[in-house]
């Protein structure tokens, strides 16, 4: 086991180069000058842009540029960003809220999800299971960003009920609405996966034996029914930390949170290359060690599975 | 002109109904004078992270300028019509328009205790010019002699030889030629004075700068991305004093979520009212808004060096484009009215502001006569029936596509031609080929000026060479006019100059101007004395609670 | 702890004589489809007393096992039951949940078919028995652990500690039905209801089971309600008998009176249907006596049988066996295997696999090869490699006078092949295209191959058709419109319609019921005699190779450990394996079934 998780984390070095790679060069490819877009429809001082340049290694190539951040990072200095701040310090403002913002929406996703999917599942058929399944579809097929819009105008607007913004400090409980927002989507998967894999294990033979052996209802669906139906729904939460956690640039920018998504996107616009990168490197080795997790989660629900060396 | 700031104003597309006629000072306050309130309020405005570090030459953004704007002093500030003002200057003394005299204020200090003196500015102005330290609105600078020297590339020269300090509180400055409206200029955020701590470590300064202003940055005060605080500096003795306890600008990504936060009032105050509330925003604040005119325009850029808008025939061409748009159609039935169609090449709100400039009729709707002009340049030069005619916009920000598409379709069916929009997916781009004279079509251009004048809406976009000039238009006696203007003894001497300038631009059409902006706003029911600037941003030193 | 059952043997009572533990008058139970009542089960009335095993008999559909879930409640909740079933006389329908539940696994334990999903995949066995156990008695989690380990002792699982704390899928599928009969007679059922519970097991290893559950019954003096459709299980277990069909029970009585003087047609239709190993093909009247044959293999004396009949059956199956005409073999194999070795190959991190080794066999024109043998014996391999299916590792593999050791994969040469191999595999309804008329599913191959088309295809579908008795207008017919033995018939049609010279048929009979079963190898059989193809006939069962085989191989983990005629093999079989394997198959006979039992026991108390 310790093998194969060392082995799973040497892959993150493919992994790390891979994606630094690329998107190095996505951001490099984005069309227009980042220098000259500084001096919006101002006549661009050539003298300053040349010191800009330089100061960002925009006048070197490709190669060049993309082996200077790498070297940048090894001597643990990401570069600065263009209001001259070190993009380290960037990341650890910026990921912190997101991680709270995505580990919360996880939460939200997960416990509701289990619960109505579980609970659904049981009465499939039923009037609570025809309701939910519309309402999960609702969600599904409306777009996040109606969601939000729907949800901060109504509870934040009308109700009052919470900010619709989120403060400075973006506490627990400003995130509260964002993080449901932003849960809402995969609230629905996760809900209709759990009932999908609920109904399957009801039918299982090994329910029907638990039934025999005589114990009560409570207990079959506690033991023996959620915990084989929840193997896949860990999966898809596992995986769905990453996504949460790339995909809250909707929500945060609905609900103004200042996170990763709100710095990236005025990072591409700007065309920071490096900030752009180091983010994204971030969230793609969140995304990897976050799968790892899961798998390691899975083994240990399921002991069909084992991993070797 | 700042990019962002247009595209903020460019933003309120589509604008509800509010009519332009008379409504121009819309607010529900008056400018200037306070009618009371509870100077214990802190204002929360919305605000946008500084690109750049709070370096008042490296600054030439909206987020920045607003906060540079109030944590800084100047020689002179504007008025809310656009007047200047003696802020940290005595008097400002010039004859000739291209020698003056400057006098500053006495005892005037820096809230770290430094005090301002004519060395200051001298060190500061040098500063924001030399190449070497990148600062990006070095340009401002321009007119100053010597300025080339210090701004070449590589230059290892510090100082512009225009500038002399004279005694503590007396410097002269010597331009490289008249320029009548300088004085006008010094209001810019670029011209206003550092502590000499700013100039050895300037990105440590830009991230805790120590002004002169209104108001002072908090302890900590600027949380990227979050918020930046405020505080009244209590020293500050100009016309600009603080009648609140401080505005904290909240920043916003997006326009919309600071449009909830308003109406729930977590808000104070939004400077622009975002696109897609535009419809609604006057049954939701009620009284609490405003729209008011300011020194902004809207205009199609259409560059000669494209074949067939060269010469003879690309003039014809540019005045049937011109008349063939119904500019009270678009602004009445795209932006609700809340535009005002283009009468001249600058914006009402300015000292010297004409209407009926001759060649002004080129801007009026005439079917017939766009379709003579246009067949008139046929006769010179064949339209090719195949071509296609493009208006470039961004198409990232400040919702330029129905008014875009809107003008399309009204050149399709006057003129009979194939005209497309044509998109850009970021600002950035479009500018990249606007500089690099790679536009293969007319593209959008918004000015909005740094400072109050009719030649900053003129010199730097249209003569020969000017750093702005997308249409790279070149007409010597556009250029003459705008010298004779600069050289004028008097800043109304100057304008009649300007105007006169205006007469060959309504002719020869290098841009098409569209209409003048409007500033729109709301605030929150906890704030009072709202006004908007000459700039179109609130003027937030004046703002109270209730 | 005083309800446990005690270790120490019991002497077995005699069966029947005991105390009526289970009484049902009247049971239906029908299920709602598409919102009307459907029957399963029809007014069924049987009793069963403490030692006694009453036997369901019936094939798939007579509700045979909707009725005995019924008892205690575990149909689905689309069903419908009513009547009376009355546990020590006390009634269990219509009673409340929690009455049920109370009895359920304490005083009526279930074990199931398949062992392999009964058991929850994520809990040890241990802590699944545990769970019976604690629930049902008061007891602390040692106590309980150490009943458990009891439990898999008694039921005779070689290393119940390593067992307690395996998870089902660590244990072979006889281990597992092992474990699950210990967690159900953990807490000492009056009644053990078996559904099916050797059906997916090995031949031997159901052997074993069967024995396990006769000590139990034996040893515990439970009721054990056995369903099955297995006329061999039927015959070494139960000491009643009740057929099913359609709902109904058609007939009851004692196991001898059912086996012997079968009163309903149905009844006697069944056991007409039923192969017994030895009994030889539909046409053939040449009974080998493998009882004997085996008992002479082994220099065994057997209790059941006098010595000198013992004897005397034991030189008639000599002087058969010297009698079988040794036919010469003509032509050249039409399929040919020599020290043939099969890998599956490495995929991803999993090694490659070596399932077959040093095989030897040919097949020569219109014989027919039985290869049998257990699960992961390397039978299939065999099959699925004589079509290219499989690389051959080592060795030389000649199909219809073709070398294909070396052939590559979905190349030319394969597909030569081909041509002259048709195939029938084990499930109907997966093998067909479920969106192509089975007109177009037979003639899909020769359309493919280019021998016909437009009206000499249709008339060539038509002879097909004919030829495994299906009308001629089933060819716009959907494969789920078919039964399984239409569908299997169709999987034959499809093989035959290239006019094969070499047929694998790879368990084609083993999903169909016993009665369809029949019908389908005797139409396979008389196919074959028709046509003259050869055939490598792959199967588990021996009675099915028995039915069909010139020659019989049998595999053992990847080698071929035994071949010969089906004679040789039948009525002399030398491999103990081979011993085992014959001595393992039940015979639908209870008297000549205890023979074999007893035979059985002393051949591996021998081997031991």
């Amino acid at each position: 086991m310790a093998t194969y998780i060392l082995k799973r984390f040497l892959q993150l070095i493919p992994v790390f180069l891979g994606a630094t790679l690329l998107v190095y060069f996505l951001v490099f490819s984005l069309p227009g000058d980042p220098i000259v877009a500084l001096f919006g429809d101002k006549p661009v001082n050539e003298a300053v842009a040349a010191r800009l340049r330089e100061q960002y290694h925009l006048d070197q190539p490709f190669w060049i540029q993309y082996l200077l951040y790498l070297k940048g990072i090894f001597t643990f200095d990401l570069g600065q960003d263009f209001s001259g701040r070190p993009i380290a310090a960037v990341l650890g403002e910026v990921f912190p809220v997101t991680a709270r913002l995505a580990v919360m929406a996880l939460i939200f996703e997960a416990v509701f999800g289990i619960i109505f999917g579980l609970i659904a599942g049981l009465r499939k058929g039923k009037f609570f299971d025809a309701t939910v399944l519309i309402a999960s579809l609702i969600v599904i097929g409306i777009p996040i960003f109606v969601l939000g819009f729907l949800l901060q105008f109504t509870i934040g607007v009308q109700l009052g009920w919470a900010k619709p913004t989120v403060s400075s400090a973006a506490t627990v409980q400003d995130l509260i609405l964002p993080a449901i927002v932003l849960g809402l989507g995969s609230f629905a998967y996760v809900l209709r996966l759990t009932r999908t894999s609920v109904i399957e294990n009801m039918n299982a033979d090994y329910v029907r034996t638990a039934t025999a052996k005589g114990l009560s209802r409570f207990r079959v669906v506690r033991v023996h029914i959620l915990r084989n139906s929840l193997i896949p729904v860990i999966t898809f939460l596992g995986a769905d930390l990453g996504a949460l956690m790339g995909g809250a640039i909707v929500t945060e920018g609905i609900f103004n949170v200042p996170g990763v998504g709100n710095r990236l996107y005025r990072a591409v616009t700007q065309g920071e290359g490096p900030t752009v990168v180091s983010i994204v490197t971030v969230l793609v080795l969140i995304y990897v060690v976050s799968n790892l997790l899961v798998d390691l989660l899975y083994a240990w629900l399921d002991p069909r599975i084992r991993y070797d060396a | 002109m700042r990019f962002s700031r247009t595209s903020k104003a460019l933003g309120m597309v589509a604008i509800a109904a509010l009519a332009l006629t008379g409504c121009g000072g819309g607010g529900s306050n008056t400018a200037g004078g306070s009618t009371g309130g509870d100077a214990s309020k802190v204002i929360i405005a919305d605000g946008s992270e500084p690109q750049r570090p709070l370096m008042p030459a490296d600054t030439n953004e909206v987020g920045g300028g607003k906060v540079i704007d109030m944590i800084f002093a100047g020689l002179v500030s504007y008025d809310p019509s656009g007047k200047p003002v003696n802020e940290l200057a005595e008097s400002i003394e010039g004859k000739d328009g291209q020698h003056f005299t400057i006098k500053i204020k006495k005892d005037q200090k820096f809230t770290n205790g430094e005090a301002i003196t004519a060395k200051s500015f001298v060190d500061s102005w040098n500063f924001g010019a030399a190449a070497k330290n990148a600062q990006l609105s070095g340009a401002f600078f321009e007119s100053i002699k010597g300025y080339d020297e210090a701004s070449a590339e590589g230059s290892k020269v510090e100082t512009m030889s225009g500038l002399k300090v004279v005694d503590d509180q007396t410097f002269t400055v010597e331009l490289k030629q008249p320029e009548s409206d300088w004085p006008l200029r010094l209001g810019y955020t670029a011209f206003v004075p550092v502590p000499s701590g700013a100039l050895k470590d300037p990105k440590g300064f830009g991230e805790k700068p120590v002004g002169n202003g209104p108001y002072k940055l908090a302890d900590g005060g600027w949380q990227h991305n979050v918020q930046i605080q405020l505080v009244p500096n209590p020293e500050y003795n100009g016309p600009r004093k603080a009648k609140n306890a401080g505005v904290t600008f909240k920043i916003f990504q997006n326009d919309d979520a600071a449009y909830q936060d308003l109406l729930s009032n977590n808000l104070d105050i939004l400077q622009t009212i975002p696109t897609s509330a535009l419809k609604n925003f006057k049954t939701d604040l009620g009284d609490r808004t405003i729209n008011k005119p300011y020194a902004g325009n809207q205009t199609i850029a259409i560059p000669e060096y494209l074949p067939e808008w060269s010469g003879e025939a690309g003039k014809l061409r540019r005045q049937a484009i011109s008349m063939a748009i119904n500019r009270e159609e678009i602004t009445k039935v795209i932006f609700s009215g809340a535009r005002q169609p283009a009468k001249d090449f600058t914006a009402p709100v300015l000292d010297g502001y004409s209407d009926s400039i001759p060649g002004s009729e080129n801007l009026k709707f005439d079917a017939e006569k766009a379709k003579a002009a246009w067949a008139k340049a046929d006769a010179i030069q064949k339209w090719d029936a195949n071509k296609t005619f493009t208006i470039a916009y961004n198409a990232d920000k400040g919702g330029h596509k129905a008014w875009v598409e809107a003008v399309v379709n009204q050149l399709k069916n006057t003129l009979g031609i194939k005209v497309e929009g044509k998109p850009y997916a970021t600002f950035k781009e479009a500018r990249n080929d606007a500089t690099a004279g790679t536009l293969t079509g007319a593209i959008r251009a918004g000015w909005q000026a740094d400072y109050p004048s009719l030649y900053n809406f003129l010199g730097p976009i249209y003569k020969t060479g000017a750093g702005s000039n997308d249409a790279r238009y070149a007409n010597p006696a556009f250029d003459k006019a705008i010298s004779e203007g600069l050289a004028a003894s008097s800043v109304s001497e100057g304008n009649k100059a300007m105007n006169k300038a205006q007469e060959t631009l309504l002719t020869d059409l290098p841009a098409i101007p569209l209409w003048y902006q409007v500033a729109q706003g709301g605030w929150s029911d906890k704030v009072s004395n709202v006004d908007y600037g000459w700039d179109g941003v609130p003027l937030y030193y004046n703002i109270t609670g209730k | 702890m005083t309800d446990f059952i005690t270790l120490d043997p019991v002497p077995a009572p005699a069966p029947g004589k005991g105390d009526t533990v289970l009484e049902v008058r009247d049971l239906s139970v029908d299920f709602g489809v598409d919102k009307k009542w459907v029957p399963a089960a029809i007014g069924l009335n049987y009793e069963v007393r403490a030692g006694e095993v009453l036997a369901i008999v019936g094939e798939s559909g007579s509700g045979k096992s909707a009725s005995s879930m019924a008892l205690l409640g575990l149909l689905p909740t689309n069903s419908r039951v009513s009547g009376s079933v009355k546990l020590g006389g006390k009634e269990l329908l219509g009673g409340n949940e929690a009455n049920i539940r109370a009895v359920r696994g304490k005083d009526v334990a279930v074990i199931f078919q398949e062992p392999m999903t009964a058991l929850n995949p994520v809990y040890t066995v241990g802590a699944q028995i545990v769970e019976t156990i604690r629930l049902h008695n008061e007891v602390s989690p040692d106590q309980a652990k150490e009943r458990a380990l009891r439990m898999l002792d008694l039921v005779e699982l070689p290393d119940p500690e390593k067992a307690f704390k395996s998870y089902p899928h660590q244990l072979s599928g006889g281990q597992r039905q092992r474990a699950m009969i210990a967690q159900s007679l953990s807490c000492d059922p009056k009644l053990l209801i078996a559904d099916e519970p050797t059906t997916a097991l090995d031949v031997t290893v159901q052997a074993e089971i069967l024995d396990l559950m006769r000590n139990l019954r034996n040893k515990l003096d439970s009721a054990i309600v056995l369903i099955t459709h297995d006329m061999g299980v039927v015959a070494d277990l139960a000491d009643r008998i009740a057929v099913m069909r359609r709902g109904l029970i058609v007939e009851t009585g004692t196991a001898g009176e059912i086996f012997h003087n079968p009163q309903h047609e149905y009844t006697k239709a069944l056991l007409a249907a039923v192969p017994h190993l030895g009994q030889g093909g539909a046409a053939s009247d040449d009974d080998v006596d493998v009882t004997a044959a085996l008992a002479a293999a082994t220099h065994a004396d057997l209790e059941a049988v006098p010595r000198s009949e013992l004897l005397r059956r034991e030189r008639e199956n000599a002087a058969a066996l010297a009698a079988a005409d040794t036919v010469k073999p003509q032509g050249e194999p039409v399929l040919e295997l020599t020290d043939v070795a099969i890998e599956y190959p490495k995929q991803g991190r999993v090694p490659a696999f070596r399932a077959v080794e040093g095989a030897n066999l040919a097949i020569y024109p219109g014989q027919v090869v039985g290869l049998v043998g257990e699960s992961g014996s390397g039978k299939t391999t065999i099959g699925r490699a004589a079509v290219g299916l499989l690389p051959v590792a080592a060795g030389t593999m000649k199909v219809v006078g073709q070398d294909i050791s070396a052939a590559k994969r979905n190349g030319r040469q394969l597909h030569e092949m081909r041509r002259h191999v048709g195939m029938v595999f084990q499930d109907p309804s997966s093998s067909l295209n479920p969106r192509l008329p089975i007109g177009e599913s037979i003639g899909e191959p020769m359309f493919l191959a280019g021998v016909a088309k437009g009206a000499a295809l249709q008339s060539r579908i038509e002879e097909l058709l004919d030829q495994v008795e299906l009308p001629r207008d089933y060819r716009n017919r959907y494969p789920h419109e078919l039964s399984g033995g239409q569908k299997q018939r169709v999987g034959i049609a499809r093989a035959l319609s290239l006019k094969p010279k070499l047929m694998v048929a790879d368990e084609p009979t083993s999903a169909l019921d016993v009665s369809v079963q029949a019908k389908v190898l005797e139409l396979f059989q008389n196919l074959q005699k028709e046509l003259g193809f050869a055939c490598l006939f792959v199967t588990h069962d021996l009675a099915v190779v028995d039915v069909l085989a010139d020659r019989i191989c049998v595999m053992q983990r990847g080698r071929i450990v035994e071949q010969g005629t089906r004679d040789q093999i039948l009525r002399n079989p030398q491999e103990p394996y081979t011993q085992r394997l014959l001595a393992a198959v039940p015979l639908p006979d209870p008297e000549k079934q205890r023979e074999r039992r007893e035979l059985r026991a002393q051949l591996l108390s021998g081997a031991s």
